[in-house]
């Protein structure tokens, strides 16, 4: 045989089966495919052969002879595992109060740290979508009585506080003024209650709510007026547009001059609607 | 471990190897029992049963010298193995002891 004119198999079929192959099964085996080849060149011709010596070459690829991958070397020393295993399952057994001890106070200690973790992130998103969360602060008041100051602490503060605060200290940018209030309210035949806050329009430069509808600055103006959240306005009109139409409130009309995002569920504070504060003093003039 | 009992291919291929002496390698091992046994013998199988044997202990390799033939590489030799023989006299044996409880006159009518 001449060494110009042999006939070699299809490199990238020789190059998969070195991939592949155990390297202790390789030489023979490769030898083995060869000679079939080398026999099938003469008797089949070449294209033939050739197909033969690939689909052999992916017949060969069994479990005896493909490699393992280098990472089940480390689950090698199954054997040892198994021993640890068994081991530290009898030592289990030998001190049956103590290993109870030991696993119930792990099991407790973890669970208490898991709740803790959850606890904590929980707490610590509050109120992060406020775009001034770190300008933001609370007025609140310390009950007193008789000269002894006490360590009890209330969430709320007189109105005149506020007033107070805006007209007497500098670098106050803006006050929120905030007081609670749910009623029962009416459009046309339906009553639905709703929660929410009378506020000034300080509200939405202070805090982060957007408006849907309704221009923001105005919106908490007039007295009289008020904005809805999208699902507070949903449940009182359905689909219809609820901008600008009127609803009742304790025998009083008031127009709704804008639609609110809902509150997102990360904020302490949540309303259905908001009030405009100017609105309050006109009511409690009149009682 | 596997059972140590001879399947019916492995049973041929190891009497193949034993008759064969010292040129017993894949590709001559099949050629011998595709003319022997007249039905066409796969390498692969071959192949996968001679790595059973020795898996087994019933056969052992070893490399032989490089040729030019075959791309330069080297051909893996088997022999049968003291356990090996061992297994094929216990498989005669046993299909002797079923001939040896045949009526002759049963076999007659063939």
């Amino acid at each position: 045989m001449k060494e110009h004119n042999r006939i070699f198999p299809p490199k990238w079929a020789t190059q998969l089966l070195t991939w592949y192959c155990k390297p202790e099964l390789l030489e023979d085996l490769q030898g083995d495919l060869t000679e079939y080849f080398e026999r099938n060149v003469k008797s089949k011709g070449v294209k033939k052969a050739k197909l033969i010596y690939i689909i052999d070459v992916l017949n060969f690829f069994r479990l005896y002879t493909i490699r393992k991958p280098a990472f089940i070397n480390l689950f090698i020393n199954y054997v040892m595992i198994g021993s640890y295993i068994k081991t530290s399952g009898r030592s289990i057994v030998r001190n049956k109060l103590f290993s109870f001890i030991n696993i119930v106070g792990l099991a407790v200690s973890m669970s208490v740290g898991l709740v803790l973790i959850g606890v904590l992130s929980d707490i610590l998103s509050y109120d992060r979508f406020h775009v001034n969360r770190d300008k933001v602060y609370r007025l609140i008041s310390r009950y007193e009585y008789l000269g002894d100051k006490g360590n009890s602490f209330m969430a709320t503060t007189s109105l005149r506080a506020a007033r107070h605060v805006q007209e007497n200290f500098a670098g106050v940018e803006e006050v929120a003024m905030l007081r609670s209030m749910q009623g029962d309210f009416k459009f046309n035949e339906k009553t639905i209650p709703l929660n929410g806050f009378w506020a000034n329009p300080a509200l939405f430069e202070v805090f982060t709510f957007q408006l849907l509808k309704g221009n923001p600055s105005t919106a908490l103006n007039e007295p009289f007026s008020l904005v809805l959240t999208e699902t507070a306005a949903s449940k009182l009109f359905g689909n219809e547009e609820a901008l600008g139409k009127s609803i009742v409130y304790n025998d009083k009309a008031y127009t709704i001059t804008g639609i609110a995002k809902d509150v997102p569920f990360f904020s302490h504070i949540k309303f259905e609607m908001l009030g405009s504060f100017n609105t309050l003093e006109i009511i409690e003039k009149e009682d | 471990m596997k059972g140590t009992n001879l399947g019916e291919f492995e049973e041929l291929v190891l009497l193949t190897v034993a008759s064969m002496v010292n040129e017993a390698y894949s590709v001559a091992i099949c050629d011998d029992l595709e003319k022997k046994t007249k039905r066409s013998v796969k390498l692969g199988v071959v192949h996968a049963v001679l790595n059973r044997l020795e898996e087994k202990g019933l056969a052992k390799s070893r490399l032989g010298e490089a040729t030019n033939a075959r791309g330069g590489k080297r051909k893996r030799y088997y022999t049968v193995t003291n356990a090996g023989k061992s297994a094929l006299l216990k498989a005669k044996e046993l299909r002797d002891q079923y001939w040896s409880i045949i009526p002759e006159l049963s076999l007659k009518r063939i």
